[in-house]
């Protein structure tokens, strides 16, 4: 009880911590006067008695400090002064205190913007409920990693697999809004019903979609909330209403809450995300859809309990009864099932640890900056821990004070970091690939923050440590006699260069990795894409079924629209394809060889397209050998395509291009000849190889959904053709959206985004790393030239030619600087392994990215060292003699 | 500094027992009613023939601990010169409190005592 109470009395005088102290003083004034009156009474002078009680009674200040330790709660009061006069402290060296919360700002900033990045893209769950059993489910064969899956074998696998609770198909098909206003397209997916409750969707508003409606003649759609606060102003009623779509009355049945996100997809799928317009249902009936038709993306959820791998396994088994119930079309197919999160995350791995790794470094080297900094002063101010210790400070005292204070500092580090990486993130929201998976999870939230605050307090921990690590309260008599001269040993000196060179090595690790990027970025884009993408507008038509039933219509509309295109003022050259390169867009179909002297296992594959004449000079894809598409190829001309050189290469490696050219092959039920090779278009930028590709020519295959590309003028900006373009296609059909309009440039940089930001990141990492190594070189040697000045001096003195000690300063610096570096290429090397699937066209040890690196770190550190040195020749050695 | 406290230790001529200061104090309390620190402090002196000399640095700390425990009170009065001063006297508790530790170094001295009554080899 009694313990109880004096806890609390404790508290009680951590509160009432002033009134305390002064009622302390007046009773110790009291007491010693008192003592100096009896002093005097028993005949001492005065002056003599003053002495005689102050001896008597010991020193105030110890007499005060063990009152307070039995009065307050000592740890905690200590430490209320402590940071007290820490702050005030550290209010006063503005210079010292602003260049250690900067550095400390600056790594802080970096790593939260990094951990906001690992946080929304690969920590994060998924928003749907249980995400852990969520898969993509997708088919394989022997001479493609993925297909889409067949509808066909995706309702067998609905029926007979029994690891699944649900798998849901969907596949892209965008819709014509018109109604009243713009004509838009909806960037929509059709999915079967179960679509919704796979990833736990309620509909804001109506409801989603039944087993009933999945006929083409519902003509139901579900709507995304930014839809219906865009084009339907949250009109409260919306549900049950009629809306003009694809030029037919469409009942809208619900709206999906805002925020629902679609589980993106690679095959005619917008990305994952809130891309998603419009949904309908797809029907999936044997009497619609065939079994050789692989265009449907799944996404599955696992039953309770069932590991991906089972139900894979599953799935395959299913896959080869499959095979031998329909061996004409199921031959050869099997199936693959990914993880959803790795599905959306996948593929940036290597990126997030390499940002990781970089900011990881970034953090160390200032880190050992402001390690650096703290010792320094904490030697600086041995006098002032001594007068402290002889004062009545303990060494426990002390070294909480030199804690308190690492942690004032670091904790302002971490604000100033907070900040710098809300920011940052801000940036680089702004800067990230706007396809970049999970783009809109990453912000800093409170796990964030708490992260920054555990690092910057792990930090200050580790700083107030390091700095009371040796820490031995010189006596006073020691520091007031030396003059603060005998520090400083070679052993000391010794331990600092092994610390810069531990922060060269990581700067020098950074800029290799960054000069690879850089290097690897400027490759690609002197490559030959096989397209050029400068002065060429485009855009995308899709005419509606309704309307444009007939083949012949389509073809007349886009041979009209390309006419009256083609007489714009400052355009080249017109043409159109089903969609364009680096669009993400791609088809595929088998096709055979005729009269083929090669045995084949695998029958061959190719994307495919139908292109306009026109298209490929519209693009400036080079014809390699025959000729280009004509008008005159069309529906009464004999079939022919256009291939790239790729699919010689791959399927008719006997023939030269040249010797292709009549060559005939079997698509579709038809036999085709090849007319025209034309240059390889990778799909990717970074890619080695392109895939094989063959095109039909429009007049004999066409498709209602077109991208049209104008070639202009040079000088004449693309896109001032915008509005010319719409006119023309209102002229034609005022109903007609016309979406994506964009220059070629605009896809091309899109597709180099993701390069471009980790580039900028890695590259900004690099530049602060390689800055706060330089002020790390510069300030430990500029502290060693301190300490060694009498040396110094006494050399000059002696006859030592500033030539000289400019030489051994600087000799010093570059030999640490030497040390890192090397470990730091070496390091780079080492870690090259990260970068491997990250570059393009080089090597990951590249010899020319390394030697610049050297170079530039080399340089960098004779600067940093050169400072110094030449302040410690220039110094009048007399004057340095004299000082001490 | 240092010298000083050889002195002090050299008259005293003995150290203090951990928590004797506490029972000395009670027992002055007890004994004399409400006393200021430094009267407590010369009562201790006089009674021990000037052997025990209490340090500041001693008796305040006492005297603070004393009072979280709730065994003695204070309270500012005015003092035989006509200053202020803060007077401390013993609480119920603390009488209780001197009980105890009378009992205890009773007990504990009586042990002593009887160990070093065995003649030394």
């Amino acid at each position: 009880m009694s313990r109880l109470r004096a806890t609390w009395r404790r508290l009680v005088a951590v509160v009432r911590y002033r009134s305390h102290e002064a009622e302390l003083d007046e009773e110790l004034r009291f007491h010693f006067d008192q003592l100096v009156d009896e002093y005097v009474r028993g005949g001492c002078e005065p002056e003599e008695a003053r002495r005689l009680a102050r001896l008597r009674l010991g020193g105030e200040e110890q007499v005060k400090e063990s009152v307070r330790d039995d009065r307050g709660l000592p740890g905690l009061e200590s430490v209320l002064r402590d940071l007290r006069l820490g702050a005030r402290r550290l209010l006063r060296q503005p210079s010292f205190t602003s260049v250690v919360v900067i550095t400390l700002g600056l790594a802080l900033g970096a790593s939260v913007v990094v951990f906001s990045l690992l946080r929304g893209v690969v920590l994060r769950p998924l928003p749907y409920p249980e995400p852990d059993r969520l898969v993509r489910v997708f088919e394989t064969r022997t001479t493609v990693a993925e297909f889409p899956v067949s509808p066909l074998n995706l309702l067998d696998f609905r029926n007979e697999a029994t690891g699944f609770q649900v798998l849901a198909g969907y596949t892209r098909e965008d819709l014509e809004l018109s109604d009243g206003g713009e004509p838009l397209t909806l960037a929509a997916l059709r999915v079967t019903p179960d679509y919704f409750e796979i990833l736990g969707a309620r509909p804001a508003k109506g409801r989603v979609f039944e087993d009933a409606d999945t006929v083409d003649a519902a003509k139901v759609l579900l709507i995304s909330d930014r839809l219906w606060r865009t084009r339907f102003a949250t009109d409260p009623d919306i549900v049950g209403k009629q809306v003009q779509v694809n030029g037919a009355a469409w009942t809208v049945l619900g709206v999906l809450p805002a925020g629902f996100q679609h589980v993106g997809g690679n095959y005619r799928s917008t990305g994952h995300g809130e891309t998603v317009d419009a949904w309908w249902p797809i029907e999936l009936s044997p009497e619609k859809v065939r079994r050789n038709w692989h265009y449907i993306n799944v996404v599955g959820r696992l039953a309770d309990g069932v590991q991906a791998q089972v139900g894979e396994q599953e799935l395959i088994a299913l896959a080869a009864e499959l095979e031998t119930r329909h061996p004409e079309t199921n031959r050869g197919w099997s199936v693959r099932v990914e993880s959803l999160h790795d599905r959306i995350v996948g593929g940036r791995d290597d990126l997030m640890t390499l940002l990781a790794a970089a900011v990881t470094f970034l953090v160390i080297i200032g880190c050992v900056n402001v390690a650096h900094l703290l010792f320094a002063r904490s030697l600086a101010r041995r006098r002032e821990l001594a007068i402290a210790s002889a004062l009545g400070a303990g060494r426990g005292r002390l070294r909480q004070q030199m804690l308190v204070e690492s942690l004032l500092l670091s904790a302002a580090g971490g604000v100033l970091g907070l900040l710098l990486g809300w920011l940052g993130v801000g940036l680089l929201l702004r800067l990230m690939p706007s396809d970049f998976p999970r783009l809109h999870s990453i912000q800093v939230d409170g796990l964030v923050v708490l992260f920054t605050f555990a690092l910057s307090a792990a930090a200050g921990l580790l700083f107030g440590i390091a700095q009371s690590w040796r820490l031995r309260p010189p006596t006073l008599a020691e520091s007031l006699s030396e003059g603060g001269r005998t520090i400083g040993g070679s052993h000391w000196t010794g331990r600092r260069g092994l610390l810069v060179a531990l922060e060269v090595a990581l700067a020098t690790a950074l800029v290799v990795g960054g000069g690879l990027l850089l290097r690897s970025l400027q490759l690609i884009q002197v490559t030959d894409w096989g397209f050029d993408p400068e002065q060429v507008l485009t855009f995308e038509v899709n005419l509606p079924q309704q309307r444009y039933a007939d083949d012949g219509d389509v073809v007349n509309f886009y041979g009209r629209l390309g006419e009256t295109l083609a007489g714009l003022p400052g355009v080249e050259s017109v043409g159109g394809a089903n969609y364009l390169p680096w669009t993400g867009w791609d088809e595929n179909t088998g096709f055979g060889i005729l009269d083929d002297p090669i045995e084949r296992e695998n029958s061959p594959t190719a994307r495919y397209g139908a292109v306009h004449p026109g298209y490929f000079e519209a693009l400036g894809t080079e014809l390699v050998a025959g000729r280009l598409p004509a008008p005159t190829d069309d529906a009464e001309a004999p079939l022919v395509v256009t291939v790239n050189q790729r699919l010689v290469e791959e399927f008719v490696p006997h023939k030269s291009p040249h010797e292709v050219i009549g060559q005939r092959l079997s698509l579709w039920g038809n036999e085709v000849e090849i007319v025209g090779v034309v240059g390889d278009i990778v799909d990717r930028p970074g890619d080695l190889v392109a895939r094989s590709a063959l095109f039909w020519h429009f007049g004999q295959r066409s498709f209602r959904q077109q991208s049209m590309v104008l070639r202009v003028e040079p000088g004449l900006n693309p896109t001032s053709l915008s509005g010319a373009v719409r006119r023309a296609v209102g002229e034609l059909d005022p109903l007609l959206p016309v979406s994506t309009v964009q220059t070629l440039e605009d896809i091309a940089d899109a597709n180099l985004a993701e390069r471009r930001f980790l580039l900028s990141l890695v590259g900004l990492f690099s530049l602060l790393a390689v800055v706060l190594a330089a002020v790390g070189v510069y300030g430990v040697l500029a502290y060693s030239v301190h300490l060694r000045r009498r040396d110094l001096g006494i050399r000059m003195a002696l006859g030592a030619a500033a030539s000289h000690v400019c030489r051994l300063v600087l000799g010093q610096g570059l030999a640490w600087a030497l040390v890192g570096l090397v470990a730091g290429l070496g390091l780079a090397a080492l870690l090259s392994g990260l970068l491997e699937s990250l570059i393009f066209g080089i090597a990951v040890l590249n010899p020319p990215t390394y030697g610049a690196t050297a170079l530039l770190i080399l340089g960098v550190c004779t600067l940093a060292s050169g400072l110094p040195a030449i302040r410690a020749a220039v110094t009048d050695p007399l004057e340095t003699l004299r000082e001490e | 500094m240092e010298e000083a406290g050889e002195d002090m230790t050299r008259k005293t001529g003995m150290e203090m027992i951990q928590g004797t200061l506490d029972l000395l104090v009670l027992q002055t309390l007890a004994a004399l009613g409400p006393m200021h620190g430094y009267g407590i402090a010369r009562r201790l002196e006089q009674v021990s023939d000037e052997v025990l000399s209490l340090n500041q640095g001693t008796l305040y700390p006492a005297l603070t601990r004393l009072s979280h425990r709730g065994w003695i009170g204070s309270e500012w009065g005015t003092s035989d010169n006509n200053r202020r001063a803060k007077f401390y006297s013993i609480t119920d508790a603390g009488r209780k409190r001197l009980e105890r530790e009378r009992e205890d170094w009773r007990r504990v001295s009586s042990v002593v005592n009887r160990v070093l009554a065995e003649p030394a080899s």
